[in-house]
């Protein structure tokens, strides 16, 4: 396996639009019953347009970009798939509460610890699509849709 | 190249285009810090994705 073979589309995309739906919805399903976010930055100033493009387009796209078609690969080859699994779930988790907490002292990381673990989770789950449909499509979709989900969801609590 | 990849290309490319609009247009700070390290991110993977298929380390 290539490094960043996975940015090419695959020739059955359709399906992977359809897998990251799924996991999409079942991820909105967690948040709704157990509460399961990503964090997110707050971006108070922004318009609701704004979040919404930044956040549930802007976010996933470059996240999944770089996790899952550069950095789990180059993990992959160097240290085998379940570590390489771990370590970029852990890295996208990290990056996660940074940009949810500012910061990544032990305080912050503590005030941001939900969205460190189910950054985490979805990072196995985005990496196990990639290594399952070889491409980051599945992934991009599901993790759109939880964004917007999350913010959409913002609008509709904060008024 | 085939049409995948030439589609690949066109999305990264579009991709960067509207991060730089964002990031030109937008008066929020965290936007605009959004769109710079996302319009990075796109950029480094484009510059690797070109070098890929130029040294045919992508099939």
């Amino acid at each position: 396996m290539a490094i960043i073979d996975y940015i090419t589309l695959n020739q059955d995309w359709k399906a992977d639009i359809g897998i990251g739906l799924l996991i999409g919805t079942i991820f909105i399903i967690l948040n709704l019953t157990i509460g399961i976010t990503i964090g997110f930055p707050n971006l108070p100033q922004a318009t609701e347009g704004e979040r919404i493009i930044t956040v549930g387009i802007f976010a996933p796209f470059g996240e999944e970009l770089w996790f899952r078609a550069i950095v789990y690969p180059i993990l992959n080859t160097l240290m085998g798939f379940l570590l390489a699994m771990i370590l970029s779930a852990i890295i996208f988790a990290l990056f996660h509460a940074y940009a949810y907490a500012g910061g990544l002292s032990p305080e912050q990381l503590l005030n941001a610890q939900g969205a460190f673990i189910g950054a985490g989770i979805f990072g196995i789950v985005a990496v196990l699509l990639v290594k399952m449909r070889k491409s980051f499509l599945a992934p991009l979709i599901a993790h759109s849709m939880f964004n917007i989900f999350l913010v959409a969801r913002q609008f509709v609590v904060v008024g | 190249m085939n049409k995948l990849k030439l589609w690949t290309y066109i999305i990264l490319v579009l991709f960067l285009l509207i991060t730089g609009f964002y990031y030109i247009n937008s008066t929020d700070f965290g936007v605009k810090k959004a769109s710079v390290i996302y319009f990075f991110m796109a950029l480094s993977v484009l510059v690797l994705y070109d070098l890929g298929l130029r040294l045919k380390i992508i099939k």
